[in-house]
């Protein structure tokens, strides 16, 4: 172990199981470096209202990684950050980073005043693009860095210098531009996560046709109180109460036309939703349409407490189209009951699409020489040593063993370091 | 009451095409997507899983696989790539197979070989009877059919055939019905069969059903194909021979083939030209399809459905060509096509008609029609 | 060291258009008669950070209250080393959440301000606990199947010693027997490598195995455990920083199993983990005479997720029976394979080999409770549910149950169980806290020199699992991770990472522990609880309450603290009635004299004044979002964050309410079954302690309804300004507290 002292560790990806590797590796004693793409560490899981099983808030974890990071000198991160180009070896990485300008310096203080100034309204891509907001913004309410940003058409736009002149702090910079920076690392972990799989490419579900049309990721932020419904679950064609709320599993996953492999966490996922509209509106029915219910391990715990409840109905049938209804205000699920080989036209005023998850490396692959398997997951370490995936860039999966993954991939990261 | 897996039924079926049913996880898709699916007759996925589990006679009498037109929304969407749509193609082979009491039409489908073997022999049949049978003095100056050929024997030639054809049609379209009515057949009051009777002549016309899918080109082709044939059968089957010469019904001004050339405008002319655009576009969609896999019913072709519409084409073209030649006055090119253009034609007919594809013309309204009359009498029943 | 104190406020961000910063600086200069006090626009900016380096430098200040931001935010910036520092939070929690200019307003940050300095008052620098004994960075590993194996070389390949102990006289555990695995990418089946890394782990020169051994006492603490391990009647003792436990499974007792599932009534009728020991090198044959197998069934769920014998899901039997599946076909294509299943489970790129299985041939039935018939041929008669009847399928060779996989830990009798026998015997006393049990059975795995008990507390089902779905190692011991099928049923790929991963939290504890530093979820902490002795009454409050069994206990029952297992929650701190336990930086009195310092007005002013105790992990977070998005909140609370509400003492209760102020809350995390609390017991201790306080106020003739205790989790910022308000009015109703003004 004699240059661990001098060599580094870069985390590609400021989600949990990003910053699980890192904190990890920096609390055994190692430098560590987290590049993130977004504004705010923290990924989809700062996106998600609770946690299945134990229906808790993601952000009380959050905070504490948070502190951690916070108070540990050797972890950096690096947002609005991409990797350029890797170079060099096992023990001796050369990385370019592009960092992204923000337009807001470190002398912010999130005061908010430059968001007051703003008139100018953007999509929200917190709340994947369900409300508005100030194109002067703090990313989320738990954002961390908690450093606001400014949208590229603000400062294009004739409001710059009246929002750049509305801070106190001399904080916002409009000529910031794109730089680049050189960083000397011995190991790399690839923790890039996942994007949810478009939807629309679903057409017999009416995504994007029909508003009351939902993606779960979009549940998420419409149950939490920071999204765009002030975390009521609304219809969003009406912004009513829904009364039938249906969640169509393997929306898209367990499917060759689509993604063949199973995305492992959506059955639970669509569980944990359905208490979020039994919270809210106790007469709701809920049907949850599904193949097989993959509640591994104790989750099973959770599934026989979800199937108690007698508003939830379990259906086994996959749903094979979505229409309106001949009122034009509700939905019809075409499904057929594979145990009564029956056919049914289900009515729904909310339908909850279960799509399952993308490896952000297929639109962003690693720059180096790293394999894939079929689906554009890292699949192997071995290619080039010293680089290794983690989490859902390798596999998808839910969070706890996203952070189990991270924490193996920062002992391979140190590794590399110690071999040297 | 259980019922016995029976896992030799899935290798049996592979011999009739059967290849992905296997990949089936039941998921429902593919009977929810099908728009011709019912909540009284939902399929295929049923029909998959009746061919996992080895379930002889409960294939045996569903009627789904003939309400399936393989239109291929079910294979399109299929997660899994089961192909269920060709699984019915399947199913449909292996009841035909079960209909005919012959066992001919299992060896049809379950051997390329005897399958070749079959239509040709047939065809080596009747190019040798054609060689051996013919007129005494040709016409070796105009190109006249009817002097190599004449009229009356090949009219005693094909009303033989018709005959034998419908024996064996029949006989197997009656298995086909008393399969699918069940126990019902006898209960069901003749009344019923009769009023329903319409539904037959309206499937058999129409292929409503058809009409219903998704993919309303197939329904076309579909439709250009059997009224072409349908055409080309009335004016073989009926004109040809004259309007019935033999049992004194003859009307001359409008028999098929004829050593006469009707003008244009003339409506056995007309037919003829209608029955050979359909099955040239259908036969031709249709292999282009195959050849490129361009949709799901088109991706997997059994021996069987290339043999059809190659003989089929075939058929059509060589009768083009005995046309143009007659109308060109090249009486030795004329009596070769037409040998070439009947020892193909026939044995599509006699080997197709009732044993093979072309029987589900009768299998499919039949079974429409004997499902709408199950249908109808269970509701009275209620 | 002698303190030199001094005061920054802050007026940026609002906190100069709210209050009054001159007038709040004479709290600071002439209540407290701080030498340094000033005041800044900007604190945070460099000029702001220059003023107070300069001080530090040229006054040579060591104790700093800042008076600006939430401590949560601009950390490093305010952080210096070798000072205390205490952040009054006057921008989220008084100039973002409080009406500007108000008299209620400026007396809530004036408060704050006291308390503030109060607490540096009380608190000194921490100094890193160091131990009589040398710390050790080894690291022990119990278990020498695939997850130990991994861990023990993949510490071992980060630089580390490493002593594994394996009880059986080989190493490689259940895979040994295993031909054939399933793995990623699932495509097929592949070759089993086990052997391989038995061999890397033998001739790795960083690693000593024990093989035919166990662990026979493991004393001491991270960094300083003292283990003993047996081998061949001979002790063999090791100095170890931290242990990964990766003790694995047995396979659930088929015997027990329903006799509809047929096992012991045919020979042909086995289970999964006995097809891989029968046939791991020959040729799947029928059990009974040895004759080919042409029909296999393999019955999925066999005693599992069935509350009757194992509620769960064993994760692997799925991927398994395809697995073996999968092999029958490719010995003979002929053979005809079903799988009878209730949910098919292969997550993640493990539908491949669904696929897989699937295209060889494979049979699958959907059946919730199948049936084996022995009698005449081996016959299983399943209900199909995707048939809609029940199915036969007979002249069956082989049938082969999946039975689950049972943790180690769950073998051996409840330690708690029995201790709550024998105390049962003798007498009962009624004022006792109830401490909730934990399941800790006396498994002989680590055999833990521990108060508590010898193992690690379960979890659920026995599984020692973590309950943290962000922190998959918490285990209850300090030190101690588990990892693989012991921790919670899993496959292959599973189990290498969760041995990689263990091994690296073991790492990690065994740097930070060295460095006199707490471990997760306080990582660096240098504080430490230190012990009043003389004043200790021996009641066993501490011993018993740790959530983390840290401290052990004398013969004379008195607390023997383990500094290095501690979590620094201060849960003993609040559990001790004669509080003698005190970190340097808080203590029962430092919490004191920071709710004396709230100044409690008269009764006629009508100003009450409510004391909230906040979880600083999630309430205190939630109030400064309720502050970031500007909601308006009740004026007259004044929040003190805690480590966790257990470390809340009873007397601080008394305290306020002896000063006068008119009620306390309590916001702690969710406690129960889905506890959120990451000191695991803290919020239920707390709220039982609270139980009995009512005794308390009936001493002080008060009315219970003073006191509260609300579950807030960090979301729930905008249920905060309402529940404030209404306790409040709740409040108002019951009156003043009488003992204003004495």
């Amino acid at each position: 172990m004699a240059s661990t002292e001098t060599q580094g560790i870069l985390v590609v990806g400021g989600g949990m199981t990003g910053i699980t590797a890192a904190l990890e590796a920096a609390e055994a004693g190692y430098d560590t470096y987290i590049v993130e793409k977004n504004p705010y560490l923290g990924g989809r899981v700062a996106q998600l209202h609770h946690y299945f099983p134990k229906l808790c808030p993601p952000l009380c974890g959050l905070e504490i990684n948070f502190r951690r990071v916070r108070q540990n000198p050797r972890v950096r991160f690096f947002t609005m950050a991409e990797v350029e180009n890797i170079s060099g070896e096992e023990g001796n990485f050369d990385v370019t980073i592009r960092l992204n300008p923000r337009y807001v310096n470190e002398k912010c203080t999130a005061c908010g005043k430059c968001a007051e100034a703003c008139n100018i309204e953007i999509e929200n891509p917190f709340n994947y693009g369900m409300n508005q907001m100030k194109a002067a913004y703090l990313p989320h309410d738990m954002a961390y860095p908690p450093r606001y940003v400014l949208d590229a058409s603000l400062v294009e736009s004739d409001e710059a210098q009246k929002v750049k002149e509305a801070c106190p702090y001399d904080a916002i910079d409009l000529e910031m531009a794109p730089k680049t920076m050189n960083l000397k690392v011995g190991a790399i972990v690839y923790a890039t996560g996942w994007k949810p799989y478009d939807a629309s490419k679903l057409e017999a579900y009416g995504f994007e046709q029909y508003p009351d049309v939902i993606t779960n990721v979009m549940m998420e932020r419409m149950a939490s109180f920071s999204g765009p419904t002030q975390g009521k679950i609304l219809r969003p064609s009406n912004n009513e109460a829904p009364k039938h709320v249906a969640f169509v599993q393997c929306a898209g996953s367990r499917d060759e036309n689509h993604l063949p492999y199973c995305s492992g966490v959506c059955c639970l996922a669509s569980m944990k939703q359905a208490t979020y509209v039994r919270d809210q509106y106790p007469d709701a029915k809920i049907t949850i349409f599904f193949i097989d219910i993959r509640a591994t391990d104790r989750l099973e715990n959770f599934y026989l407490n979800v199937k108690k409840d007698e508003n939830i109905e379990f259906f086994k049938g996959k749903v094979a189209q979505i229409n309106p209804d001949e009122a034009g205000e509700g939905l019809i699920l075409k499904v057929e009951d594979t145990t009564k080989e029956s056919l049914h036209e289900i009515p729904a005023d909310l339908v909850v699409l279960a799509t399952g998850m993308q490896p952000n490396t297929l639109d962003n692959p690693v720059p180096a020489q790293v394999a894939y398997d079929d689906y554009g997951f890292i699949s192997t370490l071995d290619v080039t040593p010293g680089i290794y995936g983690a989490g859902c860039s390798r596999v998808p999966t839910n969070v706890s063993e996203c952070v189990q993954d991270g924490t193996a991939a920062a002992l391979k990261a140190i590794q590399s370091i110690a071999r040297r | 009451m259980s019922v016995r897996v029976d896992p030799s039924l899935m290798k049996e079926l592979e011999e009739f095409g059967l290849k992905d049913a296997n990949k089936c996880f039941h998921c429902g898709n593919c009977t929810a997507i099908c728009p011709l699916s019912t909540p009284e007759n939902p399929f295929p996925r049923k029909l998959m899983k009746y061919a996992q589990m080895g379930l002889r006679d409960k294939i045996l009498s569903s009627p789904e696989p003939w309400l399936c037109y393989y239109c291929g929304d079910c294979s399109d969407n299929c997660p899994r790539g089961a192909d269920p749509g060709e699984a019915m193609m399947v199913m449909r082979r292996y009841l035909t197979s079960l209909y005919d009491w012959t066992g001919f039409s299992r060896k049809f489908y379950t051997s390329e070989k005897f399958e070749i073997i079959a239509i040709t022999i047939v065809g080596l049949l009747v190019g040798l009877a054609m060689w051996l049978f013919h007129g005494e003095n040709p016409d070796m100056a105009h190109a006249r059919l009817n002097t190599v050929w004449p009229a009356g024997a090949i009219e005693i030639a094909d009303l033989i055939m018709a005959a034998v054809l419908t024996f064996f049609l029949l006989t197997n379209t009656w298995r086909c019905f008393s399969f699918t009515m069940g126990d019902l057949k006898a209960k069901v009051p003749l009344g019923l069969y009769v009023t329903q009777a319409k539904e037959f002549v309206v499937h058999f016309l129409t292929q409503r059903k058809f009409g219903e899918c998704t993919d309303r080109m197939q329904w076309f082709v579909h439709l250009s194909i059997m009224t072409g044939y349908v055409t080309m059968m009335f004016l073989v089957i009926v004109l040809l021979a004259g309007g019935l010469e033999i049992i004194g019904l003859a009307w001359e001004p409008i028999a098929f083939q004829r050593d006469v050339i009707y003008p244009l405008w003339h409506p056995v002319r007309l037919l003829g030209y209608y029955a050979t655009a359909a099955l040239l576009y259908g036969t031709t969609y249709a292999l282009i399809g195959r050849i490129k896999k361009t949709k799901a019913p088109y991706k997997n072709s059994h021996s069987t459905d290339w043999m059809f519409l190659i003989l089929l084409q075939l058929t059509v073209l060589t009768g083009i060509f005995i046309h143009f030649a007659r109308l060109l006055n090249w009486p030795m090119t004329t009596y070769v096509l037409n040998v070439v253009h009947l020892m193909i034609a026939v044995p599509m007919l006699v080997l197709e008609v009732p044993f093979a594809k072309w029987a589900h013309m009768m299998y499919r309204p039949v079974v429409l029609y004997a499902t709408s009359v199950k249908e109808k009498y269970l509701e009275q029943q209620r | 060291m002698e303190k030199k104190t001094a005061v920054y406020i802050c007026s940026g961000c609002g906190i100069g258009d709210v209050l009054d910063i001159d007038q709040l600086s004479k709290v600071a200069t002439d209540e407290n008669s701080v030498p340094i006090c000033q005041n800044h626009s900007n604190l945070c900016s460099e000029e702001g950070v220059a003023l107070i380096k300069k001080d530090i430098a040229d006054e040579g200040v060591n104790t700093l209250v800042i008076a600006a931001c939430s401590p949560r935010v601009m950390y490093d910036v305010f952080n210096y080393e070798n000072c205390i520092v205490d952040r009054v939070n006057l921008r989220e929690q008084v100039a973002w959440c409080q009406k500007p200019g108000e008299e209620d307003t400026q007396m809530m940050a004036e408060d704050y301000l006291r308390m503030g300095l109060a607490k540096v008052r009380g608190m000194t620098l921490p100094e890193p606990f160091k131990p009589e004994q040398e710390y050790s960075k080894d690291i022990l590993v119990v278990g020498g199947g695939l997850t130990g194996l991994t861990s023990a070389l993949e510490a071992a390949k980060a630089g580390y010693k490493v002593v594994l102990v394996e009880k059986e006289m080989e190493l490689g555990g259940f895979q040994r027997k295993v031909k054939q695995i399933a793995a990623a990418p699932y495509k097929d089946l592949q070759d089993n490598t086990i052997d391989e890394l038995v061999r890397a782990v033998n001739e790795h020169d960083k690693i000593t195995v024990y093989t035919g051994a166990t662990v026979e006492r493991t004393e001491g603490g991270p960094g300083i455990f003292d283990v003993s391990i047996k081998q061949n009647g001979s002790s063999s003792e090791h100095h170890i920083g931290a242990i990964v436990m990766a003790a694995g499974w047995q396979p659930y007792d088929p015997t027990k199993l329903d006799a509809a599932f047929g096992f012991g009534a045919s020979p042909n009728v086995i289970t999964n983990s006995m097809f891989e020991e029968h046939f791991s090198d020959a040729k799947i044959t029928r059990p009974s005479d040895g004759n080919d197998v042409k029909n296999v069934a393999f019955l999925q769920c066999a005693g599992q997720r069935d509350p009757k014998h194992l509620p769960y899901c064993s994760s692997t039997c799925c991927i398994t029976a395809l697995k073996q599946a999968i092999r029958i076909k490719t010995q003979d294509p002929d053979v005809n394979a079903y799988i009878i299943y209730k949910d098919l489970r292969t997550p993640g790129q493990a539908e491949d080999l669904y696929r897989k299985a699937q295209e060889v041939g494979v049979t699958f039935i959907r059946c919730q409770s199948p049936e084996v018939k022995t009698n005449g041929s081996l016959t299983v008669e399943a209900e199909d549910e995707l048939l809609g009847e029940t199915v036969l399928i007979d002249n069956l060779d082989l049938v082969v149950l999946a039975t689950g996989m049972v943790p180690v830990t769950s073998i051996g009798e409840d330690v708690y169980a029995k201790a709550q026998m024998e105390e049962s015997k003798g007498e009962k006393d009624k004022d006792e806290l109830a401490v909730p049990p934990d399941v800790i059975r006396r498994s002989n795995i680590l055999n833990l020199d521990y108060r508590q008990g010898p193992e690690l507390p379960a979890l659920h089902d026995d599984f020692p699992d973590s309950h943290f779905i962000c922190f998959p190692y918490e285990s209850r011991r300090t030190g101690v991770y588990a990892a693989g099928c012991v921790r919670r049923p899993m496959g292959i790929g599973n189990c290498k990472e969760d041995g990689a991963g263990a091994a690296m939290k073991a790492i990690q504890c065994v740097e930070l522990t060295s460095q006199g530093a707490a471990v997760h979820p306080r990582a660096g902490d240098l504080s430490y609880p230190e012990f009043a002795m003389q004043r200790c009454t021996q009641c066993k409050r501490c011993t018993v309450e740790c959530p983390f069994g840290a401290i052990n206990e004398d013969d004379k029952a008195n607390p023997l603290p383990q500094p290095t297992r501690c979590r620094r929650c201060g849960v003993c701190m609040g559990a001790c009635p004669e509080r003698i336990i005190s970190f340097k930086n808080y203590s029962v009195p430092i919490i004191g004299d920071m709710l004396k310092a709230i100044e409690v007005p008269e009764e006629d002013e009508e100003k009450p004044r409510i004391l909230v105790f906040a979880c600083e992990n999630d309430a205190y977070p939630a109030l400064d979002m309720a502050g970031l998005n500007r909601m308006q909140y009740n004026a007259w609370v004044r929040v003190i964050p805690l480590r966790c509400l257990g470390s809340m003492n009873l007397v601080w209760i008394a305290d306020a309410m002896s000063k006068g102020i008119d009620g306390v809350l309590l916001l702690a995390c969710q406690h129960g079954d889905d506890y959120q609390c990451h000191f695991i017991r803290g919020s239920e201790l707390s709220n039982i302690r609270l139980s009995k306080v009512s005794e308390t106020l009936d001493r002080l003739a008060l009315e219970s309804e003073r006191v509260r205790f609300e579950n807030i989790s960090i979301i729930d910022y905008n249920k905060l300004p309402a529940l404030l308000d209404e306790f409040a009015k709740s409040l108002e109703e019951i009156g003043a507290n009488p003992f204003k003004g004495w």
